[in-house]
């Protein structure tokens, strides 16, 4: 099946895939070939591209779409895709230092904007560094 | 005739400003590059958000959808994107114009038009008119990036959803050539019922589009966050469309500018040269006839 993940800043994947793993709104979503028409909201998260048996290329997506077209193309559309090599390891460590730091002194509600804000920076920095780590 | 010396100073004063425009020039010319680079990078994600909305509009109940939903237009809300800064040709005088022009067109016919105005010179044109401005954005096309537009996206959409505004216009340069800008008064909300791209994107495969689509985690929950997202994309592309035409239009300018310096100072060396030989052709009238007078 042909997968395509687009950006605000461009293609950053297109081609040939087994089957790609999205995390999804509500769980994460194993997309395969024959897949039913699908849209879903996309949280932040690794969406795994199979690129071949046991070859897997992991991306860092921060929330987006997937949509299934025909259960022949899986599109990606996110803000943010980052691949391995794109993320500095010890960087990207430091900044889930940071947000999580920040996060744990967030007084406000749970259910307050400044802490899903927070909450998401601390997702995204762990993503990041789960990405990076398989390099 | 002006002295020798003051038409010097002025052939240096040319020179300098032509340095300058050259400068500006080229700088226009690279910054253009790199906006057009984005502009393009940006379209295929315009599109796939647009095959979305058009996947989700196809079904049934998406009509009811507040941002989908048309109200007889009273209350206008017009967003007008300029630039910071001038020496850019016509760019900022002709959307102004087109905005100005567009709300004294229609202020009879609606209860009230407010304009919102991205950039400095777009303020200083609509306060010298008193136009009702209720919210100036400045410093934003010298770094556009995609969360400012998606603050000013948001910001519409919040407007829209209250009920301040019917309807939404975001008037700006499109982007031909660095020769041509095109002033475009496009509709932003309530986001017309499907195929939102201009012209080229329309042409939406309808056939790919199926009935039975998973919406997850709800339709409308996609519905709710997919819609001002797009918003968010309309003002980005529209950002990036001003900021390439702000730079086609100053490189234009600034080429014209350096090209109409170069023939000043060819005409001006000209009278520099006629000033100079006629003060020594009088020197050496002078000498002769005193020599004249001597042997005399």
């Amino acid at each position: 099946m042909k997968c395509e993940i687009v950006t605000p800043v461009g293609i950053k994947y297109s081609g040939d895939v087994l089957g790609v793993i999205a995390p999804g709104a509500s769980g994460d979503l194993g997309i395969l070939p024959g897949h039913q028409a699908l849209l879903s909201g996309l949280r932040t998260g690794v969406c795994t591209v199979q690129l071949g048996p046991h070859i897997d290329l992991p991306l860092v997506v921060d929330g987006g779409y997937v949509h299934v077209v025909a259960g022949q193309t899986v599109t990606i559309t996110t803000e943010l895709c980052e691949k391995a090599e794109d993320i500095v390891l010890d960087a990207a460590r430091k900044q889930l230092d940071d947000a999580t730091a920040e996060l744990s002194q967030t007084r406000e509600d749970v259910a307050s904007e400044l802490w899903k804000v927070r909450k998401r920076a601390v997702d995204l920095a762990e993503t990041r560094v789960r990405v990076a780590a398989t390099k | 005739m002006p002295s020798l010396k003051a038409i010097r100073r002025r052939i240096v004063s040319v020179r300098s400003t032509a340095k300058i425009t050259r400068a500006m020039k080229l700088v226009a010319t690279a910054k253009l590059r790199r906006a057009q680079e984005r502009l393009v990078q940006l379209r295929p994600y315009a599109k796939r958000v647009n095959d979305m909305i058009v996947e989700l509009a196809s079904g049934t109940d998406a009509e009811g959808h507040a941002l989908l939903a048309v109200r007889p237009p009273k209350r206008t809300l017009v967003l007008v994107l300029t630039s910071d800064r001038g020496l850019a040709g016509a760019f900022n005088a002709n959307v102004n114009k087109a905005a100005w022009n567009w709300v004294k067109a229609n202020q009879d016919k609606r209860e009230l038009i407010e304009l919102r105005v991205v950039g400095k010179k777009g303020r200083d044109f609509f306060k010298a008119r008193q136009a009702n401005v209720g919210h100036v954005y400045t410093d934003v096309l010298n770094n556009v990036t995609l969360e400012r537009a998606t603050g000013i996206g948001r910001e519409l959409v919040a407007a829209y959803v209250d009920g301040h505004f019917d309807e939404v216009f975001i008037a700006y340069n499109q982007f031909k050539s660095a020769m041509t800008q095109i002033v475009q008064f496009e509709r932003v909300l309530p986001l017309p019922p499907a195929g939102l791209d201009d012209g080229k994107g329309a042409a939406v495969d309808l056939a790919l589009t199926s009935i039975d689509t998973i919406f997850e985690p709800t339709k409308d929950a996609v519905l709710d966050s997919i819609l001002p997202m797009s918003i968010d994309v309309h003002v980005y592309r529209c950002l990036l469309e001003s900021v390439a035409s702000e730079m086609g239009a100053r490189m234009t300018a600034m080429d014209a500018a350096t090209k109409n310096a170069g023939e000043l100072l060819a005409r001006i060396t000209l009278v520099y040269n006629r000033a100079r030989q006629s003060i020594i052709t009088t020197e050496l009238m002078e000498i002769t006839s005193g020599a004249e007078a001597l042997k005399g």
